[in-house]
């Protein structure tokens, strides 16, 4: 511990402060496996969002969603869709969110997978206003048949797809409308704001997380055009896009799975920051754990698997640019993290006692930064819970840990079957 | 003997030419939609059905339920016909669609989307072909489709048109239609001893006690226990009886607040009656001994423990009338009352 005390205290010499060119220098011709790591995620995971706030800075209309001159005339109708099993009450916001987000001309339709509590008689209470119809499956049946269920019955231009532990704000759906008079455009993301933020310690973490991971990362990747995934808590979808792909398809990870069928057949997807929405989330470590399982799972088996043909030029480059990148940033960076700690702690031990200090000092600047942007760009976090920054890391260090065993699991095929998923429908499933 | 008596005697003979039973007769020439009784006499006698209710309130009957009917709230007709309608337009031009979901791809649509070919039907997304129901498809569920208005939904309203009027109610207007139980009817030793002396009293008995203390008349009281005594012997059903004196019985306001006070400690089905001027009888019908002794106890307890009210379980051997035996426990109480 004294070692580290006293590294710390070195930094304060100025020696070290002249030094750092000269450091710098060396290191670029360095052979450090380590180093080429932190450089990678420097660039990875710094200098995007870092470009996206200059961007913010001097221009931030370009974040504002495009002047509506079609949609600003006449509302097309939109179908807010909503598939749950056992909402409870939380299906009353939900519904009672979209009925009042400032759009006029929707219908909401609830599909139930089945529940046993008192979720339809809650959603039927909405039937009589006549924006509002749903539909109890007979069957347990999983989220993505029915998705398929409410579309069938949907009739919309336009479709709104809503998980029930979700609320959309006041003109969530016009700023997302507003992109879709880009007749390219397949799909709208949202900015995801967590709405148990203070139920616990681990969803103010999902706090930071959430602005970080789902707004910061997907406003850059859709400046680029390389969104992978419009998150099932909420998104907008035109619909003929939807129903020209036959709507969902069954097994694990429905989101991704669309997102990436969309951008096969060439649809344009994008990212509002100013179409908001606000979820609830795991409250505790095993409830976390189970959904990071899940996420995990669902890209091996969706992005990698059932999607593999995207590796190839045949869907153009950007499409195999996404699979590539996906590869190296979900499937190889977690490894190549846990590797690197594992070398710097056994290998380097004692001798390099400031090597985790480093990194860690490292990371939480960086975080720091991230932080700040998202909270300059999205008004969230709030600063009160800029404490919990220097701690981020220890909260990242378990998912980690899933998100390795998760992609092990999956590749080596050990325990396929997910009970997100029936059984019946399961088997039924063409497993790539 | 008064108009009301005959019409009421006229009643209870009625039940007692259908023994054991009368029940009604379904007749959709009539507008309540059944008849006491068979026979085209039998739709003359209008007043029956209220007849037979008003003996049925005052214990000569006993109700045993039939059946609800919904009646028309503008003409108390029973011809409504009940319909489904739409839930946005309340048009009842609906049909029903069976919807299909394919397990491997996920597809769900209605029916007709899966062409029907010869080797069974064909998913239109993956175009494949479905095999067995269950196995490798099956059906989420039916909805209906308006064909007024095109609109979907899985459970309609419900709507109903009285062919009597003309008038039509659909969804929250359906609470607008009357119900009303139809009930058989059959005779209670009560009605059995009216027949017997071919009278019936002028003044309407009671049944349970009602909320404002008021109090079962000491003949009405009477013939109840006689009534329980005989469902002991026939049917073995327990009941007890209280004979309890408060010091100032007989004082209307006293009675009024003390019986409502001894009320509270009763259930439902326990009936509160005058037996004299200073003594109360009680009636608990299915009481057990226990119940009957921490009845009294309780009806005790209301006097502050200065033993301001006096009163006993009584117990009723099998000979003799009950008048007797009550009577008797009333005086062993002390002071004798004034019926």
């Amino acid at each position: 511990m004294s070692e580290y005390v006293q590294w710390f205290g070195n930094f304060l010499d100025p020696y070290h402060i002249t030094g750092g060119i000269d450091a710098a220098r060396q290191l670029l011709r360095s052979s450090s496996l380590l180093f080429w790591g932190l450089v990678f995620t420097l660039v990875r995971y710094t200098l995007p969002d870092l470009g996206l706030w200059i961007v913010y800075l001097f221009r931030r209309s370009a974040f504002d969603p495009p002047p509506s001159k079609l949609y600003a005339r006449a509302d097309p109708l939109v179908s807010v869709v909503i598939a749950g099993r056992n909402p409870g009450q939380s299906i009353v916001t939900c519904i009672r969110s979209a009925l009042d987000c400032n759009y006029k001309n929707l219908e909401v339709i609830f599909a139930d997978d089945k529940s046993t509590d008192d979720s339809v008689a809650l959603a039927r209470t909405f039937e009589r206003t006549g924006r509002v119809r749903v539909f109890a499956n007979d069957n347990w049946s999983g989220k993505a048949v029915n998705l398929n269920v409410a579309l069938n019955f949907a009739r919309g231009e336009f479709v709104y797809i809503l998980d029930s532990d979700t609320m959309m704000f006041p003109d969530t759906i016009r700023n997302s409308l507003s992109y879709f008079e880009d007749p390219r455009v397949g799909a709208v993301a949202q900015s995801i704001f967590v709405r148990n933020n203070t139920a616990s310690i681990i969803t103010r973490f999902q706090r930071i997380e959430y602005m970080m991971t789902y707004t910061l990362t997907q406003l850059w990747r859709g400046y680029f055009g390389i969104i992978a995934i419009v998150c099932g808590m909420g998104g907008m979808y035109r619909m003929s896009a939807v129903r020209g792909l036959g709507g969902f398809d069954t097994g694990l990870g429905d989101d991704t799975d669309l997102t990436i069928r969309l951008r096969k057949a060439r649809w344009k997807i994008v990212m509002s920051l100013r179409s908001e929405i606000s979820t609830d989330v795991p409250e505790n470590l095993r409830a976390l754990v189970k959904q990071r399982v899940r996420w995990t799972r669902n890209m091996v088996k969706v992005r990698l698997r059932k999607h593999r043909d995207m590796a190839t030029l045949r869907y153009g480059w950007v499409n195999c640019f996404v699979f590539w990148e996906n590869l190296l940033n979900r499937v190889v960076r977690p490894y190549v993290i846990v590797g690197l700690a594992l070398y710097a702690h056994l290998w380097l031990g004692r001798a390099e006692p400031v090597l985790i200090g480093g990194l860690y000092i490292y990371t939480t600047l960086a975080l720091f930064m991230k932080v700040t942007v998202a909270r300059d760009m999205t008004g969230e976090p709030p600063l009160r819970q800029y404490w919990l920054v220097p701690f981020y890391v220890f909260y990242r260090i378990p998912l980690l840990l899933v998100q390795v065993t998760q992609i092990a699991r999956e590749l080596l095929r050990i325990k396929l079957w997910h009970p997100y998923v029936p059984r019946r429908i399961w088997d039924q499933i063409p497993h790539h | 003997m008064s108009e009301r008596s005959e019409r009421l005697l006229r009643a209870l003979a009625v039940v007692r030419s259908a023994e054991p039973l009368l029940g009604p007769t379904w007749d959709a020439r009539t507008r309540e939609g059944f008849v006491y009784a068979s026979g085209a006499s039998a739709l003359d006698d209008r007043s029956l059905p209220d007849d037979l209710a008003e003996l049925a309130r005052e214990n000569y009957l006993e109700p045993v339920f039939v059946e609800r009917l919904s009646l028309c709230a503008n003409c108390g007709s029973h011809a409504v016909n009940v319909f489904e309608a739409c839930l946005t337009c309340s048009s009842s031009n609906l049909y029903a669609v069976r919807t299909l979901l394919h397990f491997r791809c996920g597809y769900v649509g209605p029916v007709d989307a899966f062409a029907l070919e010869p080797g069974g039907r064909r998913c239109p997304k993956c175009r494949k072909l479905l095999q067995d129901l269950g196995t490798d498809h099956d059906s989420p569920g039916e909805y209906f489709t308006c064909r007024n208005c095109n609109a979907e939904f899985q459970v309609p309203e419900v709507g109903a048109r009285c062919l009597g009027c003309g008038s039509r109610y659909v969804g929250v207007e359906m609470q607008r239609i009357r119900q009303q139980d139809v009930f058989a009817y059959r005779l209670t030793p009560l009605g059995r001893a009216a027949l017997t002396e071919n009278r019936i009293p002028d003044e309407p008995l009671t049944g349970a006690v009602p909320e404002d203390g008021f109090l079962v008349p000491r003949h009405a009281m009477l013939a109840a226990v006689e009534d329980e005594r005989l469902r002991k012997r026939t049917l073995g059903e327990r009941f007890g009886v209280l004979v309890f004196a408060p010091d100032r019985a007989g004082t209307p306001d006293v009675d009024r607040a003390f019986t409502q006070s001894v009320r509270r400690i009763l259930i439902e089905s326990d009936k509160l009656g005058r037996l004299d001027d200073r003594h109360l009888v009680a009636l608990l019908p299915g009481a057990t001994g226990a119940r009957a002794r921490s009845t009294l106890a309780s009806i005790l307890a209301l006097g502050g423990g200065e033993a301001a009210i006096r009163g006993s379980v009584v117990e009723l051997p099998e000979g003799g009338t009950a008048e007797e035996v009550i009577d008797r426990a009333a005086r062993d109480l002390g002071g004798s009352g004034r019926v």
